[in-house]
């Protein structure tokens, strides 16, 4: 296991953990997967943590709809400097079930922002996402 | 006669042939010169009614009929002349150089006949006084009747104005609610059902039985989550479909009673205390939708309670500038406004981590209220308490 490069996931759906969880494993994913259930634990662990993990690649995954504060609150605290100081080589993807062409819109008004994923990923998602971002 | 006239021509100022009268006939002093006084009299009036006339007309430049009048100015003139050369004969018998100013006073005259006679149906049309005064007063009439007819129509207008505000209010009520739906479809639809799609895909995939049974399981959990948006998103269809016009003079006091033995367990174990103080005691509204508000704002206030201290819920009313407002505060957990205020009163925003938060509750008493036309503001303070009004 290469714990050099990481996927960052931050969705409060228990049941897409619990999904994605499964699906990488069907994929053989051999990195880490860091993951939190609200945006607040998320925005914690850049701002404290990530630098002490000693990464190389980041892949961060953000589910829009979330109670309290949503993706795009996520997406405004980062992009305060946040997001531009980290030193790795990073992406950030938006998830979202909406088909809202709003919401893929918006998106695009983030520039941490590099793709929008629209749910439910099934087996063959993951696998392109993984490869598309060398993570396997 | 033309040869006569033609040789008294040159001889208009020839007064040999002719007496003074005072030697032609037999005059008394007395008629010699009632006669000369009289004609002179004349003529000074004759003289000096045109000067009064033309100052007249220099100060009424609007006068109508001038040209008769300056004609008439000519005429007296003449005359004045002919009296003149009357008083005069007593002396001097200038009767050649008479003949002729009568002649010319008559052509002037005649003029002015003809003048007049043309002027006639002029002169029938001419108004009084009185008759313009009654014409002024007829307009005046007419402009005061059409100008209450603007006026009608003013009102109307305006009211047609505020008829199709309030239709157009309507209209992008319901079109809010349509992106609402779309919204809860996107999102709260799309989402369990994604869910359930991948765990199906998992279970054809697992390895083996005990694996089968936790994807089983998971699925279980997806359904009743995506049984509990279906019955939420019934709940609101059930009141939207509620006329909003089925008005009914309601007791506040009565609603608040209703509300509390529905959640009579929940505030007999949280020993909630509720103050009400209804200065306006009645409210013309449905009914449905004064229960949802109460029944909405009374669990919000239960569910977001403090850990730290007993719940304590005032609720008051009163009339202020025409409208009703009720103000209903807790001392609970508060929200934080500043993050949040955007979306506290959209569907299914939740802000704590509470299990049984579902974002449906405010969402729809704010549907409601500005359904008719209401309001609903919220200030709260995180730890302290939340105080929502609403104007009704």
């Amino acid at each position: 296991m290469d714990q050099s490069k990481a996927i960052i996931l931050i969705d409060d759906d228990e049941f897409f953990h619990f999904t994605f969880t499964k699906q990488l494993k069907i994929q053989k994913f051999p990195h880490r997967l860091i993951a939190f259930m609200n945006v607040q634990d998320g925005l914690a662990f850049f701002k404290n943590e990530i630098n002490s993990y000693g990464l190389t690649k980041i892949v961060t995954l953000v589910d829009i709809n979330m109670p309290v504060y949503d993706g795009w609150d996520f997406l405004e605290e980062i992009e305060k400097g946040l997001w531009a100081e980290l030193k790795m080589d990073k992406k950030l993807f938006m998830l979202s079930s909406s088909v809202d062409k709003e919401d893929i819109n918006f998106s695009k008004v983030f520039t941490s922002v590099s793709g929008y994923l629209q749910k439910p990923l099934d087996t063959e998602k993951v696998n392109k996402i993984l490869l598309d971002n060398e993570m396997l | 006669m033309p040869l006569f006239l033609l040789s008294s021509i040159f001889d208009i100022f020839d007064v040999s042939s002719f007496p003074a009268r005072w030697s032609c006939g037999e005059w008394s002093g007395a008629q010699g010169w009632l006669y000369i006084i009289s004609n002179l009299a004349i003529w000074a009036s004759y003289f000096a009614i045109p000067v009064i006339l033309i100052y007249f007309i220099k100060k009424r430049s609007d006068l109508p009929f001038s040209n008769l009048i300056k004609l008439f100015i000519a005429f007296i003139l003449f005359c004045g002349i002919t009296h003149f050369n009357d008083a005069l004969i007593f002396w001097i018998p200038i009767y050649r150089l008479n003949a002729w100013m009568l002649f010319l006073t008559a052509i002037v005259s005649l003029a002015c006949v003809f003048q007049l006679l043309k002027s006639f149906p002029k002169f029938i049309e001419l108004r009084t006084p009185d008759q313009l005064e009654k014409l002024v007063v007829n307009q005046t009439e007419a402009l005061v009747r059409s100008n209450e007819k603007m006026h009608a129509h003013e009102i109307k207008l305006a009211q047609q104005l505020k008829q199709s505000e309030l239709l157009s209010l309507r209209l992008s009520h319901q079109n809010d609610q349509l992106k609402d739906f779309a919204s809860i479809s996107s999102h709260n639809l799309r989402g369990p059902v994604g869910n359930i799609q991948s765990l199906l895909e998992l279970y054809r995939l697992a390895e083996n039985d005990a694996e089968q049974h936790e994807i089983i399981n998971k699925i279980d959990g997806v359904t009743k989550s995506l049984f509990d948006t279906v019955e939420d998103l019934s709940k609101i269809m059930t009141i939207r479909t509620e006329p909003i016009d089925n008005e009914e003079e309601l007791s506040f006091e009565n609603v608040l009673e209703k509300t509390k033995q529905a959640f009579a367990a929940d505030l007999r174990n949280y020993l909630v205390e509720i103050e009400s103080n209804f200065e306006q005691p009645t409210i013309k509204y449905p009914k449905v939708f004064l229960e949802s508000i109460i029944t909405n704002l009374l669990s919000n206030a239960i569910k977001y309670r403090s850990e730290f201290r007993v719940l304590r819920v005032n609720i008051s009313t009163y009339t202020s500038k025409g409208k009703i407002h009720l103000i209903f505060s807790d001392n609970g957990s508060g929200i934080d406004l500043a993050k949040h205020q955007r979306k506290i009163f959209q569907l299914r925003k939740t802000f704590h981590g509470n299990s049984d938060a579902r974002g449906v509750g405010l969402y729809m008493i704010r549907t409601q209220i500005e359904a008719k036309g209401g309001k609903i503001t919220v200030e709260s303070t995180p730890d302290v308490g939340t105080t929502f009004t609403i104007i009704f």
